[in-house]
């Protein structure tokens, strides 16, 4: 096993604000800096990354109109963790999104900016470096707010300081299969580092797929909240790989088994639901962690949010109904492992 | 263009109601909206009829007892509800649920990469060059001056507080 069969991407995101201008959740839209808020952020955004705009809601600002995005781009932008499931409640919340989906600036979700990069793989720090490009852009032409000892002030106070967040998505099955993830919960919790399910509702995660977060925490500098999270994930690295072994030891020729009939239903299935595909390609992949399926683990986690409800429907260009959407799902899936083959 | 209120700063909003539209400078505006969220006032007419009476805006920020952000109307109890402050303005205006909340978060300081953010922001800057926006903090240096008895200090923050009050940029 090696960290790319565990680590899936990195996350890095700033939360700003501005100057003069009430929080999100306090315009009303006629304020004259709003504007040219807005302006300015398109503009900075356009010298840094060739990308798209996105509103969550149609709007005008100063007499310029913005279309609002449609419940099916915004919901496939949410599968895609492109922006927060939270920016469609404000009147004013909007997304620039790179075209190659690894850098997003939302603006008025809760606070004025909120910028991200995600890269496959383990590359915090690389992620981080990006995104410091397009927010040093950000910090020349915009007035942000700032204070000595609190840091980036941000709307709500648990973001203050650094006003980042660093995530490392991580595929942990023999860690939550074993039930030691809880107790790992617990533990880190105390060293304000979070885990949670990426996809499934509250502590649910589907396809054993987590997110490891730093909590907010005033007095860390960024470089000792990319250190403590390397830490974290290279511990669970380790864990992971010991508990994959420990139940190997104990029913190797059943979990071969499983694996096999998972990759036996996703290569010939041709109605796949998207619980089941999720159950399934996790079973793949743990595979592939064990030497058993030869295929390029980037390339399968790529296709996971590929496939997911509102991103098929998006990429149908219609209302697709959820039959519809298991026929296109089961199609994609097995072209996809066939194509994702190594030797 | 001068406001259409004061008459006395220029123009930066134009507001718009079924019953008309005024042109606004930025300190009018800032009371418009928050005189309106308070519900002390219907619309422009209101507001225009209030500002003709004897000072009706100072009575009202008098009256109402509770302390809200000059910026943005944040309120002392709203804050505490939500959790979420205003405007960054804000973090000056309530400086004491500001240290609540720092020491509740863990009381250290940060001390990140943004440091040289920081000395640009912080370069001292002269009265003169202050404006409507930065009425919130200099009302806190006010109270400092005088809490630290330096009176000449405090007399030139304060001359400079009702220049500013007064519609002088």
């Amino acid at each position: 096993m090696n960290s790319q069969d565990v680590i899936v991407s990195s996350r890095i995101r700033f939360a700003r604000n501005v100057n003069n201008l009430p929080f999100p959740h306090l315009l009303s839209g006629d304020e004259p800096r709003l504007k040219e808020f807005l302006n300015t952020v398109q503009s900075v955004c356009a010298s840094k990354f060739d990308g798209d705009i996105f509103t969550a809601k149609s709007m005008n600002i100063g007499g310029e109109l913005y279309e609002g995005a449609g419940e099916y781009i915004l919901t496939m932008l949410v599968e895609n963790h492109l922006i927060s499931p939270s920016l469609g409640r404000g009147k004013f919340g909007g997304a620039i999104i790179s075209k190659d989906k690894t850098i997003s600036v939302m603006f008025n979700e809760e606070d004025h900016l909120r910028e991200q990069c995600i890269l496959g793989g383990f590359r915090l720090k690389e992620a981080y470096e990006r995104l410091l490009e397009v927010d040093l852009a950000l910090h020349d032409r915009l007035d942000i707010a700032y204070k000595k000892g609190l840091g980036h002030l941000t709307a709500c106070p648990t973001n203050l300081g650094a006003g980042m967040r660093a995530s490392v998505m991580m595929f942990l099955p023999a860690l939550d299969l074993s039930g030691d993830l809880r107790r790992l919960i617990k533990k880190y919790a105390g060293e304000d580092v979070t885990i949670r399910g990426v996809y499934g509702e509250g502590s649910e995660a589907k396809g054993f797929m987590y997110q490891i977060s730093n909590q907010a925490a005033i007095g860390w500098s960024e470089e000792q909240i990319i250190a403590k999270m390397e830490s974290v994930v290279k511990e669970l690295c380790r864990l992971e790989e010991q508990a994959r072994r420990a139940i190997w030891d104990r029913k190797g020729v059943d979990i071969e088994d499983q694996i096999m009939r998972a990759y036996g239903t996703l290569l010939f299935a041709r109605v796949l639901g998207s619980d089941e595909f999720m159950i399934n390609i996790a079973n793949v992949k743990l595979g592939v962690g064990y030497g058993l399926l030869k295929l390029d683990i980037p390339s399968i986690n790529r296709l996971i949010p590929n496939v997911l409800p509102y991103t098929l429907s998006v990429k149908a260009g219609k209302k697709l109904s959820p039959h519809e959407r298991d026929i296109m799902r089961a199609k994609i899936v097995r072209e996809a492992l066939i194509a994702c083959k190594t030797k | 263009m001068l406001c259409g209120l004061c008459k006395k700063r220029p123009v930066e909003a134009i507001v718009k109601t079924d019953e008309g539209s005024a042109s606004l400078c930025g300190t009018c505006f800032q009371r418009y909206r928050l005189l309106k969220a308070a519900g002390e006032i219907e619309g422009l007419s209101d507001y225009f009829y209030m500002y003709d009476e004897f000072n009706p805006i100072s009575a009202f920020m008098a009256r109402n007892s509770e302390a809200v952000c000059p910026s943005c109307g944040m309120s002392l109890s709203r804050l505490k509800k939500d959790y979420k402050f205003g405007c960054s303005a804000c973090y000056d205006f309530f400086s004491d649920k500001v240290e609540e909340y720092f020491e509740e978060l863990g009381g250290q300081e940060y001390r990140g990469r943004y440091l040289g953010y920081e000395n640009k922001k912080n370069t001292r800057r002269k009265l003169s060059e202050m404006t409507v926006d930065d009425l919130p903090l200099l009302m806190k240096k006010l109270q400092e001056a005088r809490d630290n008895q330096e009176m000449s200090k405090a007399e030139a923050i304060d001359r400079r507080i009702q220049q500013l009050k007064g519609g002088k940029q």
